[in-house]
Formats: structure tokens, C-alpha cells, sequence
């Protein structure tokens, strides 16, 4: 098991947002979290990505309890175990494609290696913006920016990858096609995969699908 | 990818933004390391002034009063390997276009051509009969040109101090036709001085042997300039190798008949210290003190005017020894009592006739030692009179009381004493402060060898040569002097706020553009502090090139400053010679100074807004505004209410303006009006039951919504124009209680100054009606021991200023000026008097105005100074009392009795302070008009304190220009606050544009509220401001000083109007749109 969330609580100015949520994600999983907006979703995404911190209980993430972890662990824990897919690329706007992707290895020189540009190549080539990779994001679609920020999340090999609403800023068919992607990527690389959208066509690709009920998950798939 | 390529491409991608916070940091450099140049650059002045003024010249020996030979300078530089040149300087006084102009506080220098070697330019100081040389400054006073000709006075020099007891008083002055030559400049060493003060003399120079013959002298000198290497030389015994009797105006006679050689002085009275040294170190050396006493009395039979002299054996104490031809006029006896009248003579020639019974032991003949003529001294005018009518003698001589037997002894022994007194006796009757002895005899014996001996058992510090590294000390006192770099920061202080807080503005804009990324970096996994290394790294490159455009900036700026500095705020240089000297360890000072301290606060602001942001970013939670609070509403109010209460009830009491109440009352306006902007601030967005909404009601939640921000824009721009406006407008007013006794003038309306001493005591009735002044009329007298002034007019640090030595009681009496610092020494009844007694530390005590103790010395009240005296002693003047500003600011003052003892040849006054009933103005001009040949200065007392006054007034004047300069800059920071809020309610207006409304209408929605916004800013600062510069501005001389608050803050307004609506067109610039896209 890769991820185990034991009775976590949460609440934002005395509103109980998650209510003794208990979740299990194996290693190449991908799950799919759904629920109306203010179901807690974003904020069931911010705690696993350490984020932020539950009010109580446990999350188990490869063996390690990763509540009790001072501010630069998690920043490490971050960067090498999770990927983070936003609704906005986030991407930044004074580097390139090539640049932006890369910018996660940054973080520690144990990053910047061959492989690792090989990869990442491997990588731009594989989501199928080798041709724009020098370009800027400002000159790219949203879809272009978008699977460049699924390489960026992959980078650095993380074990799981957070995506949040990845889709929801796309057209239908920019958002099909990243859908596609994730997935394709989920099993070629083995890496877990949690997502949190409003939409049913991305969530039904999932092998699991949680609704987020009264701040607890509800397996529907 | 590494992270310099991610830092430099996010630099070039913001390459926009980040020219603001370049300039800024610019701006900081420019200020900071401007104002370090500025300091440089004065000190370096300061050093060449002294370079300048100075010429050659490495050391100086002056003698006080004393007149040496100039062959002195001669021997010296023949005993020495240096250069030297004997100069006799002069007081002078120029006489223009038949006295239309006159020019006071000349420096008169007779020099030989010699001297031309001391001059940094040589050729010009050949000069010959009447040709004169005079500065540049000089010339500018006079309107003169070279071949021109003027009437030069000068004090009448001579061997003698002037207030020599029966010297005649004769002219003080001499005046003679002289012709310009040319006209030196300061690089010329026509500012020849040997005083440390940067502003220019008024130099003549003059050909000293044409000097002398006009002084009625020959080859004598005051001062010996020297050049080489005077540090490591033994100058002591340099002077004794190369002086001779003569350069100690010392004559050597000699009485073969009666077996005796003597010595006698040029100056009538042989110092104590030569007596001393020729009895101690001369074998068979004795006394002879002769006097001239007003008449010896006995059974009513009285014999006027006559020399009395000693023994030092036959006679004791009270006894009397008369020669036949007294005995014979008197009809007296042995052992009958004869009353013996004279005079005293004390300082300023006051005469007090005294006199004593002495008993006759013997009446000897008059033949050999009792007829020895050489018995009388030398006194000019006196002694060598053909007749006891052709006398000129220094005391009151009624020629009705000659008779004709007295021409008759006149005729036969001239002054040949008729009695002897016990020397002991003779000695404390007689002595003063010149000398107790008339001629020191010896053994008959060779002249010259006797010269020799002489010469060579007295010491030169005993004799009043003082010998002064000029150089070396001018440039100390130049290196230490006033410091402008730290003035200037300080004046500068609100441009370099202004820009620092500019920079902090841009830099915080800077980061809020790149909240988003930081959000990514974070989720990335980058970790805080690798989040806040980047973008100090990112703001180190920005302050760097900052920096690097900065310094150019900065000598623009010293430029900018010195021209002001040379034109219109000359004032607190007193020269228009500032050059502009740049060092490099000022630039990197100052550069590294703000590379520091902007990095430090971008580490501070980056720590800040990640911790702020970050986690607001992550966790999306909005910040809510909250309610102020209720106590800082009443407060406000309180604060209002007891500051409108503090100047209609007690700061105008009893019609009297009170300025500390007017400004206390401004700086408690300030916060509470800021604090109840704030409530209203709050008040005026809660919803209302009764009223409608409408566009009005919408603008007026806007303020409300972004109180705290429109609280902070009022609070920076009210505190700004209040803090300029209050420090640069508020001024001391010296008028109002100028004519008061505790003020700075004593209670004297008039203050003055002459050139040459004037000898007498104004305030004997007599002097007084000679001079023409009523009997009404006052005067303080004060001597003068010329030294440096150590005033704030002067910006070398001064160790030792000038001393005035003076009658303390009269202060005490009129209960004159006030002390702001006491030590224990001062008597609270009567401080003035305190300075006739010793401190405790048996000192010398001394008075000096607190600022010049503080800033000009550098000392304490306590403290004391080392001087030297006149006959080479060391001499402790101990600081017992610090005044507030004064009359006196740059000099010291202590009692007349220690000056005389410590001073004794320094003759006459130069000072005065003025009191009397009589109209100020007619007594100005008549005191004009007497005291001409005096070269007399004579203003009111109250302007002399507004002179010094005049400084600190410009000093705030450039405060204010500067302040005003840091608002204006301020207003740019102004407007990159509202670029700011405008940026970040985009969405808002764009939902306002969805909705329908015009954006003309969104503009001018955010255009008013901002305008609303600088409107509460300026009333708030511009009320508080005003009232604190009520008491200032409603006196007469500072009347235009009220036209500030209103000048500053209309700028102020037009600035932030300016800058405010470029900033809101910049903002709401973009597509506002497509903002809703996202949404």
C-alpha cells in the first residue's frame, strides 16, 4: 500500500470540512474523488500533497506518518514523492516548455542528472509538445500548458500524482485527450494516481471512484 | 536549467517592474553615498583651505605683543635647515572714497621678499614703499581694482604693550596712503591666515620695512613664518642659539664711573620671569625698580612728579632715603614722615591714586650712586623730554604744579630719583602686571658677554614665544571638522526614506505579481527558504545594478548639493570654495551600506509576505478586514478635542502665543485625526436600513472594504508633510525676548567689535565725554586673547577659541543670560562671579556657550582646556557653566583678573556690549561715528544672535527643500500602493464590467475613491502642520514660513494626483475580461 489516510478531520473557521475520512491508494492505483463544490475535495488534495495538516488523524504515505513532518521534510517529501497537476497550468511565465519542466530539479542537485533530461525529453516527446518545447507558455494553448504540467509533475519520478480539476479549464476535446494521457502515463510509469474532478468522463477512467460525502469518502466505483 | 538561467530569464521577464525597484535602490545610492560625497568633499575643501591659506608655511612663532628683530628669522633659518620669513601683522582698518567705505577686521601683513618663497605662487610679493597686495575677498568688499589707492589704518605697534603704566597714550592708530599692486587669490595664498577658519581674511599685504618706518620702527617683527621640517626640530633651542637681547627688547647699559653694567627693557618694565632667571643664573645680579609718583608731601610743602627707586640694603620696610635737593624743598628731616602720593595703574588705563608715609632715615647727597640718572627708566615721552612741559606721560600731569625749581632738576638730573625705598616695599606698592623691576644691574662687565648670558639663561615660552605647527594643527582641525556627510543624511533623511521605502513598495509589488509562482514553487517542493534564496538572489542582482546606476547619480546629486551649498545655502559654510572630492571608501561605504540594508529588507519582506502568502495560497483563505477598534475611535476624538482645547486655552493665553503648546497640540492633531479617519474609514461602509444603494454608497463601501490599506496611504502622507513641515518651520524667535536680561543678549541692545583695541574704560565719565557718549550709556568691556573662533560660523575643530577675559559682576548684578548647564562650582546665587574664584580643582573657571562646548569642542561642562600663557605656562581653564545661545558663541570667557595675570601684555578692548537709555539706533551710529578710527563693528545684540541663527535657519531650509523632495518621491511610493490595490480588484471590476457598467464609470468609481483617499491624507497633515507652525510664522521675521504647509502639501497634491492616476490607468489597462475567464 502506498497511501493509507486513517480518520482525518478537518475544519476551516468551525466548519467541519472532513469528518473521520479513512482512504487507501495502492501503488499504479488511480482513483478518482468527486463531490459538489465545498465537499472538501480540494482540501482532501492539500493534506495528501502535504499541503497542509489534518486536525487529526494519520496519513501513512510509503510506510512513513507524514502529519508529524516539520516544514522541510515536507517540502522534500513534496518534491520526491508527489506530482501536483492543477486545473491552471501554473506554469511560469519568463521559462520555457523545456524550462518549466525541469524546474522541479531545481530543488536538489540529486535531481539534475542525465537521466533525468533524458527522461524528461522521453517525457515531452511522450505528451507530444517536443515541437513547442522551447517556446514559452504565453505562446502555447491551454492544452499544450496542461500536459506540460503533467510532465512537470512527473519529473521527478514522484510515486503519486495529485491532479486537481486537470481538466476543467480545457475544451472537451483538449480535456479528453489530457484524460487519456494521465492514464496512459498512470500505467507506463506505475505511479498512483488521485484525482479530484466535477468530471464523470475523466473519473469513469479511473480504476476507483470516491464521492466525498459529509466530509467521508463513499466508494461508487 | 539551472537556477542563475531561472533567476536571470525571471529577471528579464520582469524586466518592467524591476526598473522601479532598480531605481529606487538608485535613488537610495544616490542620496546616501551623495551625501557621504558631500561630506568628503567639504573635509577635502576644508584641507585645501588650509593648504591654500597657508601657502608654505609649516609652523609659526609669534611672540604675543612682542616686537622681535627680524634678523631673529634670519638666525633661525641659518641655525636650521628650514625656510623662514619674518612678517609684522597689523589690525587694519580701509578707507575708501573718503571714508564712504570703510572696511573693518583687515589683516595687515608687512613682509619682506622672503616671503614671496611661502606663497604658493611666487613673483607677486615684491613689493616696495607704499604698493600693497590685497585678496581677491578684499577687493570684492572694497569694489577696488589693482592701481587704485586707499587710506590703510593700522593699530600702532610698538615695543611697549599699549597700556604700559606712564607710557603716553598716544595715537592707537596710524593711517597712510597705500597703492594696490594687484590682486591675490586664494590659490595665490592671498588668503594668508593663521587662523583655522575656512572663510576668507581680508588680507593687505604690505612691504614690511615701508610698515615699520610708518610705526615709527625698524626691522621689527610679530611672527616668524617657518617651512620645513619644523616637527623634529628643538625649537626652544633653536630660539636661544639664534635670539639676541634685542629680539627680548632688552638694552644692555653700562656706568663706568659707578662700576655697573645693567640691563633695561624696551617695554620700561622687565618681566618677572627675566627677572627672576638674571638673578637666579647671573652672579652679583640685583633689582632697581624706579616709579613715578605723583608728589611727595610734607608740612604741607609738596614736590610734584617725581622718580622714586630702591635699595636692596640700607632701608627696610616704611623707611625712606632723600637726596639734599628734596630734603631742601620739603624742609625735611631725619626721621620726619613724608607722604608719598601715586598712582596704581589697572587695567584699560584705570588710575587709582594711592598713597603711603614713609619715615627719613638719611638725606644723602646728590653725587654718584644718589645722582645716577640711568636710575630712571626709559619711558617715551616722558623720560625723554626736554621740558617738564614737553611731558607725555600716561597719567594725569598737572603742569600748573611744576614750578620752576622742578625745570630747574629737570634741566640738571632729569629723571634722577630723589628718594629710596626698601625694593621689598617698593615692589608690592608698585608692581604690576608688567613687571615688578626697571633695570636688572650687574657687576661692571663686558656688553656683548653680558648680552650673552642674558640671552641665554631665559627661556623663549617665558618670554611668550610660542611656536604652532599651524599646518599639521589646520589640518586636524580641517579632518575634524563639522561633519557634513552625517548632516546631510540627516537632511536628507526624507528623500532617502523615500526611496528606500520606494524600493520596498516596487520590491513587495514585485513579489505579489509572482504570488502564483511562489504558490508553484512551493507545491513543487521547493521548500521556503529555497523559495525566499531565489528571489533574494533575483534582488541582489536588482540592487547591484540599482547600485551601479546609483553612483553616477550621486555625484550628480553632491554636484547639485554643493552648487546650493556655494550659492544659496552659503550660509553654513561661509566659503565659496567647496570642491567636490570623491573617495572611494565613501562610495564603497555608502554602496555597501545599501546593499546591506536592502538585502536585509528584502529578506525581512520576502520572510514575511512567504509566510503570509504561502499559506494563504495553499490553504485559499481570504483575509477578512475587521472592525477597529473602539478604544483608538474615543482616543482619536480625545486626542482631537485636547489638541483644539491645548491652543485656544493654553497656547493662547493671556494673547501670548506658546509655541511648545501649538506644537504639542500639531503632534497630537496628527494621530488623532488619523484615528478618527480611520473610524469614519470604517463607519461609513456599515449597511444602512434606510437608505438606498447607489453608486455613491458604492464608492463609499469601497473605502470602507480597503480601510486598513487607506488608513496606512493617510497615515504615510499626513506623518510626511507633518514631520517636514513641523522640524523645517518651526523656529526659535530670538526677537521676543532679545531685550530681556535671562536671552541671549544679556538684556544689551548693542553688540561690538573693533579692530583695534580700544585702550580706555568707556565708562569713565571723562573717556566717555571725550568719545562722546552720554553718561547713560553702558559698556561691558571685554579683552581679547585672539585665538580661533569656535563658533558654528567656523567648520574646523577647534581645541582652543578664543579667550575674553571680563568684570563678571556686572552680569550677576543685571542678572545677564542663562545657564542651561551648572557645575558644581557655579554659585546659583551669583554665577557670574563664580568665574572670579578657582574651581575646586584650583583651576582656572571659564564660561562658554553650551552649543559651542558640546559641538564645537566636543567637551562637557567640567571639562577643561589647556592653553598657554604669556609667559609659557600652562594654563587649565575649567568649564564651570554652559549658556544658552549667546552673544558669546566661539568664545570663552573668564574673569579680567585671570586674563590680566595670564595676558598681561594684550592691551585695550576689542569687545563690548552695549546698554543704555538712549534710542538703539542714534547710539549705533554714534558709536559709529567715535569709534571709527577703531575700525568699529556695532550691530544690535539681537542681530548678532540671529547671525548665528541664520545657520540652523538654513539648515531647515534645506531640510524642507529636501523633505519636500523625499514627499514628492513619496507620492511615486503613493502610487505603486494604489497600482496595487487596483491590480488586485481587477476581478471585481471586471464583474462590475459584466454586469453592465461603462468602464469609464469603473474609472471614475476608482479615481474618486482614491482622490478621496490623498484629500483625508493632506487634511490631515496640513492641519496638524499649521497649527504647529502658527507660533513661527506669525512672527514678523518669519512670517513666509506659514506659505510651507501649503506650498509642500499642494505639491504633494499635485504629485500623488499625477502619480495616482497613471497608476490607476496602468492597472486598469488589461483586459479586464478575459479575468473573468478563470473565474
Amino acid at each position: 500500500m502506498l497511501l493509507q489516510l486513517t480518520n482525518i478531520s478537518k475544519s476551516y473557521s468551525g466548519r467541519k470540512i472532513l469528518d473521520g475520512l479513512n482512504l487507501s491508494v495502492d501503488r499504479g492505483e488511480s482513483i478518482a474523488i468527486i463531490g459538489p463544490s465545498g465537499s472538501g475535495k480540494t482540501t482532501l488534495l492539500n493534506l495528501v500533497g502535504a499541503l497542509d495538516q489534518p486536525d487529526f488523524g494519520e496519513i501513512i504515505f510509503d510506510g512513513r506518518n507524514i502529519s508529524g513532518m516539520n516544514a522541510l521534510d515536507l517540502s522534500a517529501f513534496r518534491s520526491e514523492q508527489i506530482g501536483l497537476v492543477f486545473q491552471m497550468h501554473h506554469l511560469l511565465p519568463q521559462l520555457s516548455l523545456w524550462e518549466n519542466v525541469l524546474l522541479p530539479t531545481l530543488i536538489d542537485k540529486k535531481f539534475q542528472s542525465e537521466e533525468t533530461s533524458e527522461r524528461a525529453k522521453r517525457l515531452i516527446e511522450r505528451v507530444g509538445i517536443a515541437a513547442v518545447a522551447s517556446q514559452k507558455p504565453s505562446e502555447l494553448s491551454g492544452g499544450e500548458c496542461q500536459r506540460t504540467a503533467v510532465v512537470r509533475a512527473l519529473i521527478n519520478k514522484p510515486k503519486l500524482i495529485l491532479a486537481d480539476e486537470p481538466t476543467g479549464a480545457l475544451d472537451q476535446h483538449s480535456a479528453a485527450n489530457l484524460a487519456d494521457l494521465l492514464i496512459q502515463l498512470n500505467k507506463e510509469e506505475g505511479t498512483a494516481l488521485i484525482t479530484v474532478t466535477h468530471s464523470m468522463q475523466l473519473a469513469e477512467k479511473m480504476d476507483k471512484i470516491y464521492e466525498l460525502e459529509d466530509g467521508k469518502l463513499v466508494e461508487v466505483k | 536549467m539551472t537556477l542563475f538561467r531561472y533567476i536571470i530569464k525571471s529577471i528579464l521577464h520582469y524586466a518592467k517592474l524591476n526598473i522601479a525597484t532598480v531605481l529606487g535602490v538608485a535613488l537610495s545610492t544616490a542620496i546616501l553615498v551623495g551625501a557621504l560625497i558631500i561630506g568628503d568633499s567639504v573635509k577635502y575643501s576644508l584641507q585645501q583651505i588650509t593648504i591654500e591659506r597657508l601657502g608654505n608655511t609649516d609652523a609659526v612663532i609669534t611672540a604675543g605683543e612682542r616686537l622681535f628683530t627680524c634678523q631673529l628669522a634670519e638666525n633661525i633659518s641659518k641655525n636650521s635647515n628650514m625656510k623662514t620669513s619674518a612678517v609684522l601683522r597689523a589690525n587694519g582698518i580701509a578707507i575708501v572714497d573718503g571714508g564712504q567705505i570703510r572696511v573693518n577686521q583687515l589683516q595687515v601683513w608687512g613682509i619682506d621678499s622672503l616671503f614671496a618663497s611661502f606663497s604658493n605662487v611666487s613673483g607677486q610679493f615684491n613689493l616696495s614703499g607704499n604698493e600693497v597686495l590685497i585678496n581677491e575677498n578684499l577687493a570684492f568688499i572694497m569694489q577696488i581694482k589693482a592701481g587704485d589707492e586707499f587710506l590703510l589704518r593700522v593699530n600702532k605697534l610698538s615695543t611697549f604693550p599699549a597700556n604700559t603704566p606712564f607710557v603716553a597714550a598716544e595715537e592707537t592708530s596710524i593711517s597712510f596712503r597705500v597703492k594696490i599692486k594687484g590682486i591675490v587669490g586664494a590659490k595665490e595664498t592671498g588668503n594668508f591666515n593663521l587662523q583655522n577658519i575656512q572663510s576668507a581674511p581680508r588680507n593687505v599685504f604690505i612691504n614690511a620695512e615701508w610698515l615699520n618706518s610708518q610705526l615709527g620702527l625698524k626691522d621689527k617683527a610679530n611672527a616668524i613664518l617657518l617651512a620645513g621640517d619644523a616637527e623634529n626640530s628643538n625649537i626652544n633651542s633653536l630660539l636661544k642659539s639664534s635670539w639676541t637681547t634685542d629680539d627680548l627688547n632688552l638694552k644692555i647699559r653700562e656706568n663706568k664711573e659707578l662700576g655697573y653694567s645693567e640691563i633695561i627693557s624696551e617695554r620700561v618694565f622687565i618681566s618677572q620671569e627675566t627677572e627672576n632667571a638674571c638673578l637666579q643664573n647671573i652672579p652679583g645680579a640685583s633689582s632697581v625698580f624706579s616709579y613715578f609718583v605723583n608728589q611727595f608731601q610734607l608740612h604741607g610743602k609738596e614736590t610734584p612728579y617725581s622718580f622714586i627707586s630702591t635699595l636692596t640694603e640700607g632701608v627696610s620696610e616704611n623707611e625712606i632715603i632723600i637726596n639734599e635737593w628734596l630734603a631742601s624743598d620739603l624742609n625735611a628731616k631725619k626721621g620726619d614722615t613724608i607722604l608719598v602720593q601715586y598712582f596704581e595703574v589697572g587695567p584699560l588705563r584705570r588710575l587709582i591714586e594711592r598713597d603711603t608715609m614713609f619715615v627719613v632715615t638719611q638725606i644723602v647727597p646728590m653725587k654718584g650712586a644718589w645722582a645716577d640718572v640711568n636710575r630712571m627708566p626709559e619711558i617715551p615721552g616722558l623720560s625723554d623730554a626736554g621740558h617738564c612741559r614737553d611731558w607725555e606721560a600716561g597719567v594725569p600731569v598737572d603742569l600748573n604744579k611744576v614750578r620752576e625749581t622742578d625745570e630747574e632738576y629737570w634741566n640738571l638730573y632729569k629723571g634722577t630719583p630723589k628718594a629710596f625705598v626698601s625694593l621689598e616695599t617698593a615692589q608690592k606698592l608698585w608692581g604690576n602686571r608688567f613687571g615688578k623691576t626697571t633695570a636688572i644691574r650687574f657687576p661692571l662687565q663686558d656688553k656683548d658677554k653680558l648680552a650673552q648670558q642674558v640671552a641665554s639663561v631665559l627661556q623663549p615660552e617665558e618670554m611668550g614665544f610660542q611656536f604652532q605647527q599651524v599646518k599639521a594643527e589646520g589640518l586636524v582641525a580641517a579632518s575634524n571638522g563639522v561633519d557634513f556627510g552625517g548632516l546631510f543624511i540627516g537632511l536628507s533623511f526624507f528623500v532617502l526614506a523615500a526611496a528606500i521605502l520606494l524600493s520596498i513598495l516596487m520590491f513587495k509589488l514585485f513579489l505579489g505579481f509572482r504570488r502564483e509562482e511562489i504558490g508553484t514553487l512551493t507545491v513543487l517542493g521547493f521548500s521556503i527558504r529555497q523559495v525566499q534564496k531565489i528571489f533574494i538572489a533575483e534582488a541582489s542582482v536588482l540592487v547591484f545594478a540599482g547600485i551601479i546606476i546609483g553612483i553616477p547619480f550621486s555625484i550628480a546629486y553632491n554636484k547639485l548639493i554643493l552648487q546650493a551649498v556655494n550659492s544659496i545655502w552659503v550660509d553654513i559654510v561661509r566659503t565659496s570654495i567647496v570642491y567636490i572630492h570623491i573617495r572611494i571608501g565613501s562610495v564603497i561605504l555608502g554602496t555597501s551600506a545599501i546593499f546591506v540594508l536592502s538585502l536585509l529588507l528584502i529578506f525581512f519582506i520576502t520572510k514575511s509576505f512567504l509566510k503570509q502568502e504561502v499559506v494563504s495560497l495553499q490553504k485559499q483563505v481570504q483575509k477578512i478586514q475587521k472592525a477597529p477598534r473602539r478604544a483608538g475611535k474615543w482616543l482619536g476624538i480625545v486626542l482631537v478635542v485636547a489638541s483644539v482645547f491645548m491652543v485656544f486655552g493654553a497656547g493662547l493665553s493671556k494673547g501670548e502665543i506658546n509655541p511648545e503648546l501649538f506644537f504639542i497640540s500639531g503632534f497630537g492633531l496628527l494621530p488623532g485625526l488619523i484615528l478618527v479617519f480611520n473610524y469614519l474609514f470604517f463607519r461609513i461602509g456599515q449597511p444602512s436600513a434606510t437608505s438606498g444603494f447607489s453608486l455613491k454608497s458604492f464608492l463609499l463601501k469601497r473605502v470602507a472594504a480597503n480601510r486598513r490599506q487607506n488608513t496606512m496611504i493617510v497615515s504615510f502622507l499626513s506623518i510626511g508633510i507633518f514631520l517636514v513641515v513641523s522640524t523645517g518651520v518651526n523656529r526659535k524667535n530670538l526677537t521676543k525676548d532679545a531685550d530681556r536680561n535671562f536671552s541671549g543678549t544679556g538684556g544689551y541692545s548693542l553688540f561690538a567689535e573693533t579692530t583695534i583695541p580700544v585702550p580706555e574704560d568707556l565708562n569713565d565719565a571723562k573717556v566717555a565725554e571725550n568719545f562722546g557718549f552720554d553718561a547713560n550709556t553702558q559698556f561691558v568691556q571685554f579683552r581679547v586673547k585672539p585665538g580661533d573662533d569656535a563658533s558654528c560660523l567656523n567648520l574646523n575643530r577647534i581645541a582652543r577659541p578664543r579667550i575674553i577675559g571680563f568684570d563678571p559682576e556686572v552680569f550677576d548684578q543685571r542678572k545677564s543670560f542663562t545657564f542651561l548647564v551648572k557645575s558644581d562650582d557655579l554659585n546659583v546665587e551669583n554665577p557670574w562671579n563664580s568665574l572670579n574664584k578657582p574651581t575646586a580643582q584650583g583651576y582656572i573657571p571659564a564660561i562658554a556657550d553650551q552649543t559651542v562646548i558640546v559641538w564645537g569642542l566636543g567637551k562637557n561642562v567640567g571639562d577643561t582646556l589647556v592653553y598657554i600663557s604669556e609667559n609659557g605656562e600652562k594654563l587649565k581653564l575649567q568649564l564651570i557653566g554652559g549658556l544658552a545661545n549667546s552673544v558669546f558663541q566661539g568664545n570663552v570667557l573668564i574673569a579680567e583678573k585671570y586674563f590680566n595675570e595670564n595676558y598681561p601684555s594684550v592691551s585695550g578692548s576689542n569687545l563690548f556690549l552695549i546698554d543704555s537709555k538712549s534710542e538703539t539706533g542714534e547710539l549705533e551710529t554714534t558709536i559709529k561715528n567715535n569709534l571709527r578710527n577703531y575700525g568699529v563693528d556695532v550691530v544690535p545684540a539681537a542681530q548678532r544672535l540671529l547671525e548665528f541663527y541664520k545657520i540652523e535657519n538654513t539648515y531647515l531650509n534645506i531640510f524642507l527643500m529636501l523633505g519636500a523632495l523625499g514627499l514628492l518621491i513619496g507620492t511615486i511610493g503613493l502610487g505603486i500602493i494604489i497600482f496595487r490595490m487596483v491590480s488586485e480588484r481587477s476581478n471585481e471590476y471586471a464583474v462590475l464590467l459584466a454586469l453592465g457598467f461603462q468602464k469609464r464609470t469603473i474609472y471614475r468609481l476608482v479615481f474618486t475613491e482614491n482622490l478621496l483617499i490623498i484629500l483625508v491624507a493632506l487634511f490631515a497633515g496640513l492641519i496638524p502642520s499649521v497649527v504647529s507652525a502658527i507660533p513661527s510664522a506669525t512672527t514678523e521675521i518669519y512670517q513666509n514660513l506659514l506659505w510651507w504647509p501649503f506650498i509642500i502639501s499642494m505639491l504633494v497634491f499635485v504629485s500623488a494626483f499625477i502619480w495616482m492616476t497613471l497608476s490607476i490607468r496602468l492597472a486598469m489597462r488589461k483586459n479586464l475580461v478575459s479575468l473573468l475567464r478563470n473565474d
